[in-house]
């Protein structure tokens, strides 16, 4: 066990991989000789040599299309898209190629990893705060992960880059300086679509995603505060979903909120809350609480960009009132 | 066409109601806001007014019959009398002036069907659990503010309706002890339960607004006194102390060791004698007009209520008991009478003689009160007629008083919300 940063977990997963594995690289914007605008691949161009570890130049729509043949080919591919705001220009290769090709040909797999990273709290504006999780788990045939721990940001992106499946990567950019030990056993694997229950709670259920994770378990804290024992859950997994976990916890508190970055209305919030309703609807004690970001852009200004993003007190406040 | 259901007071505490009277007769006018039928609950009773002007079509609660909460009763139709067979008229089925209005307007008024008890609101935890259980959830009252029956509001119910096939825990709770004093237990809370010791002539129904107030995540234990309710009508009780011993022994059967203690009157008196002898551990004490803390009384209230054996007779001296006497309706007076048997009020004149001779309170409470060292309150309303709000000023210095304008002798019939609050502050005084 070691103790680091989550970008340097990512960067731990990305070297054991290659190490592992000859027919894994990487591409994208500045992730060479700049080590990545967050610092996720620095060093491995050194070590890995500029075949394995490509700069490319701007154009998203390209760069998608490279990792959708690349894979489809004999390799393994690890793109990075700078911002997950820029995902809409990589959706085509994901909608009409990736999550197609599968379904047209039988015989072809498409082992490839989109890195990118979203999410507010930095003001870094309406361009570059996004959280847009509901744009690609929207897609069958693609996995959707987001791990919150430097330990599971490792594990789970050694589980993407050997899944036979494209695999949306998404990160948070406040989470990179996430400092927690991580495990050097290089064939530790977090398995894709298991969610983790990071507190153990009887009266209400917590379900979030990515650095929610987080504000959720502050609003716990909270809430416990007030003698309500609340359960979180962090997904992990944003899709294929881990369904048993979501019923197993509801059948023990009866009361749900489910918490995410993006926005509301046809949000990834949206879909938790109809799928506890197609699975547990009998188990609950409540309608399902949605806390999400406002349907708006993500502001610059930091007092405003705060009095929008989810926090720990509004979950807390969605949470008291479902068990009213 | 509009439904006539039961509303306002007695709907928000009750499960069913049953029909004392009808004011009116299928095909008589009724104008909105007239007294149409009289319902009578536990011990309250309401008064039903006409929700529409029109015409009452149909009586569907027959006098005598006890119906949920929410049940339609009767339905009204647009029109007046007089304007009714113009209106058959457009129905070849009623072409005869004679045929009977509420028969055969029936099948024609599809409406009816559609228009049917009002749709309950629960959340589907809740109705899996009762429908698991065999529970109506028209029999429940939901405590969210949402309006909706939740899971703890089935839980409170089954807490309150133990069936004698129930889980061993439930069958476990008595509802009448060996001692033969009736328990009713209320709410679902775990916590130290709120005791209630009822006023003279009345019993444990009689806080059914107030324990709908204070919420059901707290239990409540509702006392039947000796001679009161559903307990033995041979009191054989002659002072405090005699009731408070019979109360304390059914609490220590029913597996009560503390409790907060609540008591109204003559239920004051006796909770003033239970937390003395420390059979109970009485965590703090509420007493809400007591008795015992001064001579005085209305002796001319406790003979006309003894001797009452008609509503006629009864009607003015419960007047006497509130501020505002509208609350004592017909259906309130029937439902009182109906609920004292021949037995219990013969019971309860010999116990008024005993504890209240010649209009005067023959226990006195004051010293014992001063050596009870728990958090204590006294709550008064300014407009009490049976015994004079000043005795609240034989409490000792540790009492806080509390005194409620526009209240009488039933504060916590008159002033649930707040008797509420007191009563939890002072349980939460004692930690």
């Amino acid at each position: 066990m070691a103790m680091m940063r989550y970008a340097e977990a990512l960067n731990q997963a990305l070297r054991e991989e290659m190490q592992r594995d000859p027919s894994v690289f990487l591409f994208g914007e500045d992730i060479g000789r700049y080590g990545g605008v967050f610092k996720v691949t620095k060093g491995l161009m050194d070590e890995f040599g500029e075949s394995r570890v490509r700069d490319t130049p701007i154009s998203e729509q390209a760069l998608a299309a490279m990792a959708v043949t690349a894979s489809m080919t004999g390799t393994r591919p690890v793109l990075e898209i700078m911002y997950a705001d820029f995902m809409p220009l990589v959706l085509d290769a994901l909608i009409n190629q990736a999550s197609i090709y599968e379904y047209l040909w039988q015989n072809v797999t498409m082992p490839f990893v989109l890195r990118t990273q979203g999410g507010g709290g930095a003001g870094a504006g309406a361009q570059h705060s996004k959280s847009l999780d509901s744009l690609v788990a929207h897609i069958p045939g693609i996995k959707v992960v987001a791990p919150v721990t430097p330990a599971d940001a490792k594990g789970l992106l050694k589980s993407a880059i050997r899944d036979s499946q494209p695999v949306v990567f998404l990160e948070h950019k406040l989470l990179y300086n996430l400092r927690d030990e991580v495990s050097d056993d290089p064939e530790l694997l977090v398995p894709i679509g298991k969610a983790k229950t990071v507190r153990e709670g009887t009266d209400v259920s917590i379900f979030a995603t990515s650095r929610m994770v987080l504000e959720s378990q502050k609003a716990a804290e909270l809430l416990a505060q007030d003698g309500i024992s609340a359960e979180v859950i962090d997904l992990r997994t944003l899709r294929p979903l881990d369904l048993d976990a979501i019923t197993a916890s509801i059948a023990k508190t009866h009361h749900a909120v489910v918490v995410n970055e993006g926005w509301r209305f046809c949000g990834y919030a949206a879909e938790l809350s109809a799928t506890i309703m197609d699975f547990a609807f009998d188990d609950l004690d409540a309608p399902v609480a949605r806390v999400t970001l406002p349907d708006m852009p993500v502001p610059y200004a930091e007092p405003l960009e705060l009095s929008v993003l989810p926090n720990a007190a509004r979950i807390a406040d969605a949470a008291r009132a479902t068990l009213k | 066409m509009t439904d006539i259901t039961v509303v306002g007071a007695g709907g928000e505490y009750m499960e069913s109601v049953v029909v004392v009277s009808w004011h009116k007769k299928p095909g008589d006018s009724v104008t909105a806001g007239e007294l149409v039928v009289t319902v009578e609950t536990a011990k309250a009773a309401t008064e039903i007014e006409a929700p529409t002007s029109g015409i009452l079509t149909e009586i569907r609660a027959q006098i005598g019959e006890e119906v949920a909460i929410g049940t339609v009763l009767g339905t009204i139709r647009d029109g007046t009398a007089e304007s009714a067979p113009a209106a058959k008229a457009n129905t070849p089925v009623a072409t005869a002036p004679t045929a009977p209005a509420a028969p055969s307007a029936l099948p024609v008024a599809s409406p009816v069907a559609a228009s049917g008890p009002a749709r309950i609101t629960a959340s589907p935890l809740a109705r899996r659990i009762a429908a698991r259980r065999g529970i109506d959830l028209s029999a429940i009252a939901p405590s969210s503010p949402s309006g909706r029956i939740k899971l703890r509001d089935v839980d409170a119910f089954t807490h309150a309706h133990p069936a004698p096939a129930a889980a061993p825990v439930r069958a476990a709770a008595p509802t009448s002890t060996a001692s033969g004093v009736n328990l009713t237990r209320r709410g679902s809370g775990t916590g130290t339960p709120f005791v209630f010791l009822h006023g003279f002539g009345a019993d444990g129904f009689s806080w059914q607004p107030l324990v709908a107030t204070l919420g059901a995540d707290h239990a409540a234990v509702l006392v039947d006194l000796p001679g009161h309710g559903r307990s033995p009508a041979d009191a054989g009780a002659g002072s405090f102390e005699d009731l408070a011993a019979v109360v304390a022994q059914a609490l220590a059967e029913a597996g009560i060791e503390e409790c907060h203690l609540v008591g109204h009157s003559l239920g004051g008196g006796v909770a003033i004698a239970l937390a003395e002898t420390g059979r109970v551990n009485v965590r703090s004490l509420t007493l809400i007009a007591p008795a015992g803390l001064g001579p005085e009384i209305d002796g001319d209230f406790l003979d006309g209520f003894c001797r009452a054996t008609q509503a006629e007779s009864l009607k003015p001296w419960l007047m006497r008991l509130f501020s505002d006497t509208s609350i004592v309706s017909l259906g309130y007076v029937q439902a009182t009478l109906k609920a004292r048997g021949d037995d219990l009020r013969q019971a309860q004149a010999v116990l008024a003689g005993r504890l209240f001779p010649n209009g005067t309170q023959a226990g006195e409470m004051r010293a014992a009160l001063r050596r009870v060292a728990v958090p204590q309150k006294i709550i008064w309303g300014e407009g009490d007629r049976i015994i004079p709000m000043r005795h609240a000023l034989g409490a000792g210095p540790e009492a806080a008083i509390h005194l409620l304008p526009n209240v009488g002798h039933m504060p916590h019939v008159e002033a649930p919300a707040t008797v509420a609050r007191l009563i939890l502050q002072n349980a939460r005084c004692a930690g």
